[in-house]
Parts: structure tokens; C-alpha cells; sequence
């Protein structure tokens, strides 16, 4: 077996620091504050995860919504086994790939709406610059979406691991723990989707000639 | 190092590329795959574009999140965490007037106070014509005391008690606008809920009633309920 290390990275699957037990105790306790404390802190990032995983910001808000009752409905069978965070996540991703799958046995298209910033309803792109061009902002979103139907091509299993690990910052380990997979296949399906999407974002990949 | 560079081939170096930008791969595998790009040009475009490809997606712009979407998860949250039907009925309840309740009470207690104002106003002529002392205001002459937008928004932000029941009071207002005293006349009365009426009534700023123009002392009646959610 060969053996496999973070050469620049610690990975922390599994332990619980006691000020995270404390929340988790707040929450099996029902407390209210701590319920508000809960949405306050992942709201956003199980938001972003559902609308790259779902492509509508819409359903990715009504995803939001379950996600957050079934970590209710689950939070006394919690046992620190991982971070709560990642437990968090798990649950996200159990419930979107739900989704997804629920959608493709009806015949729904898996590909992701796009129409949102092109109507001005959907969700818009915050841009990191103060006063970005308008060539700027029309290259941002181009980008954007080229990247969204970059995903939108992939497997849910394979979007899922890029999401997680390109955009979420995730450790192979912690995917592993959240999609219920072992390492070595997060390694492979990260490769293989990776590999997916360059052939779909070579215009934007920068190389230089060697 | 020649050597080791001719272990790897090209299929094996472009599987080692993904784990190997994420130091996913063992010193030895970093090894192989770097002497192998360093003689492969085809190869160090790939691992290139592995790592480019890597910042782009990392460098995706966050989408903007739903305005009310935090807002509408605690209030689903909180309808789940009711224990009952019949708490997660009045949780929807709540839930519904909730928007509704702060103007709703602010409205109910400028209503009481104009009424108390009108009944102060009609009966205040009989003591005019009794005394020259003008304990009570003409009508006509007379502008109720107001409530003023930071005394409103006081009233709506304050952290409450738990009440029960719509707690309802009786104030003195003095001619600079200030509230000087205070009595319960409906709801629970408790030590909290006394400490928690000084602390927002102490701040309580109303334009005060004017009779002639002159500011002249008043009586309002607030009422207060418990906003869930």
C-alpha cells in the first residue's frame, strides 16, 4: 500500500475542540441562540455549496433551508466523530446529491440554469476590486459562467469534489469523510474531473510555452 | 536523477499532476513527476495547466447570498424546533405577525394616546371655566405629545421579557418630553419587567403636548407584546 502524506497541509478529521463541544451541546440542548449562531455561521458557505452543486440560486435556497432542519433532526446523534463543519457539510451534500439525482430520474436537465445573471434576478457576482471596468465586469461574469458550465458538465459526484476541494478548500480527507468515499477515490475522481474541466476552460488556462 | 526520471512516462506523470499540485503525492512521486517535466514539454504544459486551471475555479467570485435567506432559514428552523403541533402552529403564527407586530403596537399605543388626549381635551374645559389655572388643555389649542423615531425604534429593538400577555402602561409625560413615572394598568408585572421598562423608558424621548404652543406635561398609554421568532 502505497503511503500517502500532506507534504504542506495538516489535516484534522475527527477531533473536536472543546469550544466547538460546548456549541454542539448548545445546540442538542435546542437553544435558541445557539440555532441563530448556527445559520450566522454557515448559511453562506452551505449556500455557495448548493448553488455550484445546483445551479439556481432558488433551489440552492430552498436546499439551504432542509439542509439546516435535517442538522436539527440529526444534531443529537452527533458524536464529534469529525468537525462540526464537516458533519455540516455532509448533510449538505447527502441532500443535494439527493436533489440531483431526484431531478435526473425525472428527466430534468442536470445542466445548471445560467439565466440568472442574464435577467439581473439571479444572484450577482460580488467583484473584489472597487471600481471594476465595465471590460472587467464583462470578463468577471464570462468567467463565471464559463466555470458554472464547466461544473454544470460534470458528474455530481465529480462537481461535488471540485467544489469541495477547489472552492471550498477542503483536505482529501475531510471530502472523503463528507462524500462517504475513501481517499484514493477522491484522488482519482479529482484527477479525472479536473482533467474534464480544462478541456472545457482552456481558453481561460494560462500556459506558457516551455 | 536521470535515472529516476525514466521511471516515469507520460500517463503515469500526468496521473500524479492532480494530487501532486494539491501535495497530495509522496517526496518520492514529487521527485519522479518533477525530473519528468523538466525533460517533457508536452508535460510541463499539462501540470501548467493543472495549476492554472486549479486558480481559476479557487478564484470563482462568491455568488451574492439571498437577502432574506438567513432570515427565512431561522424562521423554518424555528418551526422545527417547536416540540408540538400546537407550538409549531403558533409559531407560524407568530411568524406571520411578526413583521406585523412593532407598527402594529406602535399604531394600538398612538391610537390610546390620542384617545387619552381626547378625553383629556373634553374634559379639561370644565376645569377651565373652574380656575384661571389651566390644569388641562383646550382642545382646539391642544397637539398630543409624539413619539420620536429613535424612541420608536428604542421600543421596537429593545431586548423584552418573555410576556405572556400584551402588557400595557400608563406614563407621565413631562412638558420637556421626558417620561417621569409610569404605572402598570394591564399585563404581568414582575421585578424583570419593571428593570427592563426603566431601561427603555428611561431613554424614551416624545415630542412633548403643546397647548397654545407651550409644551405642557401628558399622559401616554404604551402597549408592549412579545415578538417570537
Amino acid at each position: 500500500m502505497r503511503r500517502e502524506i500532506a507534504l504542506n497541509e495538516l489535516e484534522r478529521v475527527g477531533a473536536l475542540d472543546a469550544q466547538e463541544a460546548e456549541f454542539v451541546a448548545r445546540l442538542q440542548a435546542n437553544e435558541d441562540a445557539a440555532y441563530d449562531e448556527l445559520v450566522r455561521t454557515y448559511n453562506t458557505s452551505v449556500f455557495h455549496v448548493a448553488y455550484r452543486m445546483l445551479g439556481d440560486s432558488g433551489d440552492a435556497a430552498d436546499a439551504v433551508q432542509d439542509i439546516f432542519v435535517k442538522v436539527f433532526r440529526n444534531i443529537k446523534g452527533f458524536r464529534g466523530d469529525s468537525s462540526l463543519k464537516t458533519w455540516i457539510f455532509r448533510i449538505a451534500f447527502s441532500e443535494i446529491l439527493n436533489r440531483l439525482r431526484w431531478w435526473k430520474r425525472r428527466f430534468r436537465s442536470s445542466t445548471v440554469s445560467l439565466d440568472d445573471d442574464r435577467s439581473g434576478s439571479g444572484p450577482a457576482i460580488h467583484l473584489r476590486a472597487p471600481s471594476p471596468s465595465p471590460l472587467q465586469v464583462l470578463e468577471s461574469r464570462e468567467r463565471e459562467e464559463a466555470i458554472q458550465q464547466a461544473l454544470a458538465k460534470l458528474s455530481g459526484e465529480h462537481r461535488s469534489i471540485v467544489i469541495l476541494r477547489d472552492i471550498e478548500g477542503f483536505s482529501y480527507n475531510e471530502i472523503a469523510d463528507i462524500l462517504g468515499v475513501s481517499c484514493g477515490t477522491v484522488k482519482s475522481r479529482l484527477a479525472r474531473a479536473r482533467t474534464d474541466m480544462k478541456k472545457s476552460l482552456t481558453r481561460f488556462l494560462t500556459i506558457q510555452r516551455v | 536523477m536521470k535515472a529516476i526520471s525514466h521511471i516515469v512516462g507520460c500517463d503515469a506523470a500526468m496521473e500524479l499532476m492532480s494530487p501532486f499540485i494539491d501535495s497530495m503525492v509522496t517526496t518520492e512521486e514529487a521527485e519522479r513527476l518533477r525530473s519528468h517535466v523538466s525533460e517533457c514539454a508536452p508535460c510541463a504544459r499539462q501540470l501548467q495547466s493543472f495549476i492554472s486551471l486549479r486558480n481559476l475555479v479557487a478564484g470563482v467570485e462568491p455568488m451574492a447570498v439571498p437577502e432574506d435567506l438567513q432570515l427565512d432559514t431561522r424562521l423554518r428552523l424555528s418551526r422545527e424546533r417547536r416540540p408540538n403541533d400546537r407550538n409549531r402552529w403558533q409559531a407560524r403564527v407568530d411568524n406571520i405577525l411578526k413583521p406585523l407586530a412593532v407598527p402594529a403596537v406602535m399604531g394600538v399605543a398612538l391610537s390610546l394616546m390620542g384617545i387619552v388626549v381626547l378625553f383629556g381635551g373634553l374634559v379639561a374645559p370644565r376645569e377651565v371655566q373652574a380656575t384661571p389655572n389651566l390644569d388641562g388643555p383646550l382642545v382646539a389649542t391642544y397637539e398630543p405629545p409624539r413619539t420620536t423615531t429613535p424612541t420608536i425604534k428604542r421600543f421596537g429593538r429593545t431586548m423584552s421579557p418573555e410576556l405572556d400577555q400584551a402588557l400595557s402602561i400608563q406614563t407621565e409625560v413631562s412638558d420637556k418630553g421626558l417620561i417621569v413615572d409610569y404605572s402598570i394598568i394591564g399585563g404581568t408585572r414582575s421585578a424583570h419587567v419593571d428593570q427592563w421598562l426603566q431601561e427603555v423608558l428611561l431613554l424614551a424621548q416624545f415630542r412633548p403636548a403643546t397647548s397654545w404652543g407651550n409644551p405642557v406635561p401628558s399622559r401616554v398609554i404604551l402597549s408592549f407584546v412579545n415578538v417570537r421568532g
